[in-house]
């Protein structure tokens, strides 16, 4: 009797939740339909199809099929192990290979005596040279198509960028930006056929060409190398340092501007001045929601463009600096010379990646970091 | 055969190599071949094991072939020096020369087909 006369108080709670979700619902559909129609518009929803098939299929292995999604730190990890447990395969028989050629050689030499040693040193770096320059050869082309790749999402990405950097009340720093970002991603496949492969092919045919040969052709390599790492470095250190310096201080000078703006619409315009600033501030905040998803798939997809490549160039970075520690330890002289030739090809692919990737980062980062201001 | 059953029999050979030397050379000669032949047909026996740990190491892949390969070569480099040190022991200098050079002419015939997939990738990373 109790009960009909005053109902419980959840039934109180339940209509007060009920009543909340009618009132809020439909706010938070419009937020939502106000962020996707941001992100189609931008363009930014185009962004996943610029990336090339490998990296697609990377990305949805991390659960990432559209630019709104999210990549969990757990899968990253997972996908990541499983990508190097799947590319060590080669390069752990080509070592096993590479240390029974080793050994072997070193028992001719020592059964056969020193008359028959050096053509047999000369079979075995033949051999050393068939184990090792065709996957050499294969980490070059897809090094370059990695960076052609990543040329084209940079190309694909920063007008949408700089898009939304102009939404976001930075028009300035929008320009600066898109001009230094579009200037980078038309050179990168200008330096990578005019001068990395070139480079990478002087190395890869120096590296049998230094066993063979009485010269000591790997200082000749050490010295290309060194040079080839120092132009990189050089390089991306300016064009990071001039991008984030750059921007930063214009979209200072837009935050400076936008905030006259706002001061004069709120003082000549009576009533409304203050509202109008303020709705110029909401929309601006939907916008800074659209760039940051943007700005970190971008760098989650100039991660994934890298991230086999990468691995598979450090593999084989290993790989030869183990049987270069065998070779030398068996005291091969050539053999030596000739994985020493073989690692510092490697360690330039892996700069030229590294390189690359850095310069992708920096452009999607810098959108991260340009903040709207009203 | 174990280390020290081939120590003893190297040492016998030696021994009795010596002392037939002084009435028949070629008995001693012939003595010695066949130690040799012994000793190293017992060694290689012994070296097949290591020989399979390293082939099964490197199964089914392309460098198998290139292992065989440079298994031939390191066989014929080893042989050859024992035929040219036989040669060496009879007095015949210039046989054993002959020997040392059919050597490595084999070598590099076994080899053969490695330098031409070395000059095939060079050729490939000229076309690059």
């Amino acid at each position: 009797m109790r009960n009909a006369k005053h109902p419980p108080k959840i039934f109180f709670i339940c209509a007060a939740i009920s009543v909340l979700f009618v009132f809020f619902a439909p706010t938070a559909s419009a937020e939502t339909t106000v962020y996707d129609g941001l992100l189609e518009k931008s363009g930014a929803a185009e962004l996943y199809t610029a990336l090339d098939t490998d990296t697609q299929q990377l990305m949805s292995q991390l659960g990432v099929n559209s630019v709104d999604d999210t990549a969990e730190a757990d899968s990253i990890f997972a996908v990541l192990s499983s990508l190097i447990r799947e590319k060590a395969a080669q390069p752990l028989k080509a070592l096993a290979a590479l240390t029974a050629i080793i050994i072997l050689c070193r028992l001719a030499q020592c059964f056969g005596g020193s008359s028959v040693s050096d053509t047999i040193a000369f079979a075995s770096v033949a051999a050393c040279s068939v184990i090792m320059v065709s996957p050499l050869l294969t980490l070059i082309n897809r090094t370059v198509r990695c960076v052609e790749a990543a040329s084209v999402f940079i190309l694909a990405a920063v007008p949408v960028y700089s898009a939304l950097i102009i939404a976001g009340g930075s028009t300035t720093a929008a320009t600066s930006y898109g001009f230094l970002s579009l200037a980078a991603g038309s050179a990168i496949p200008v330096i990578s056929s005019s001068l990395v492969l070139p480079m990478l092919r002087i190395l890869l045919l120096l590296a049998p060409l230094s066993s063979f040969s009485s010269l000591k052709l790997s200082k000749l390599s050490g010295s290309l190398y060194g040079l080839v790492k120092w132009l990189l470095v050089l390089s991306v250190t300016v064009f990071s340092g001039v991008l984030s310096v750059q921007t930063l201080l214009n979209s200072q000078v837009d935050a400076a501007g936008n905030k006259a703006i706002k001061l004069i619409a709120s003082s000549a315009v009576p009533i409304v001045g203050g509202a109008f600033g303020d709705a110029v501030a909401a929309i601006q905040s939907s916008v800074q929601i659209v760039k940051s998803g943007a700005g970190a798939f971008g760098m989650l997809a100039a991660l994934c463009v890298f991230a086999p490549t990468a691995a598979e160039a450090a593999l084989w970075s290993l790989v030869c600096r183990a049987a270069q520690l065998a070779a030398a330890l068996f005291d091969h002289t050539s053999i030596t010379a000739f994985l020493e030739a073989c690692t510092t090809a490697t360690k330039t692919i892996l700069a030229v990646i590294s390189s690359v990737c850095a310069v992708s980062l920096v452009v999607s980062a810098m959108v991260l970091l340009v903040k709207s201001q009203a | 055969m174990g280390i020290f059953q081939i120590f003893g029999c190297a040492v016998c050979a030696a021994a009795v190599a010596v002392l037939l030397r002084r009435t028949n050379k070629e008995l001693a000669l012939l003595l010695s071949i066949a130690a040799c032949a012994v000793i190293f047909t017992s060694v290689m026996s012994q070296f097949s094991s290591v020989i399979t740990q390293i082939s099964s190491a490197v199964a089914n892949s392309s460098a198998s072939e290139i292992l065989a390969t440079v298994l031939k070569a390191v066989g014929i480099a080893i042989v050859g020096q024992l035929a040219a040190n036989a040669c060496k022991d009879a007095g015949e200098n210039a046989i054993a020369y002959t020997v040392q050079l059919a050597a490595k002419a084999s070598v590099l015939a076994v080899s053969l087909p490695l330098l031409t997939q070395v000059f095939k990738y060079i050729e490939e990373i000229m076309k690059l």
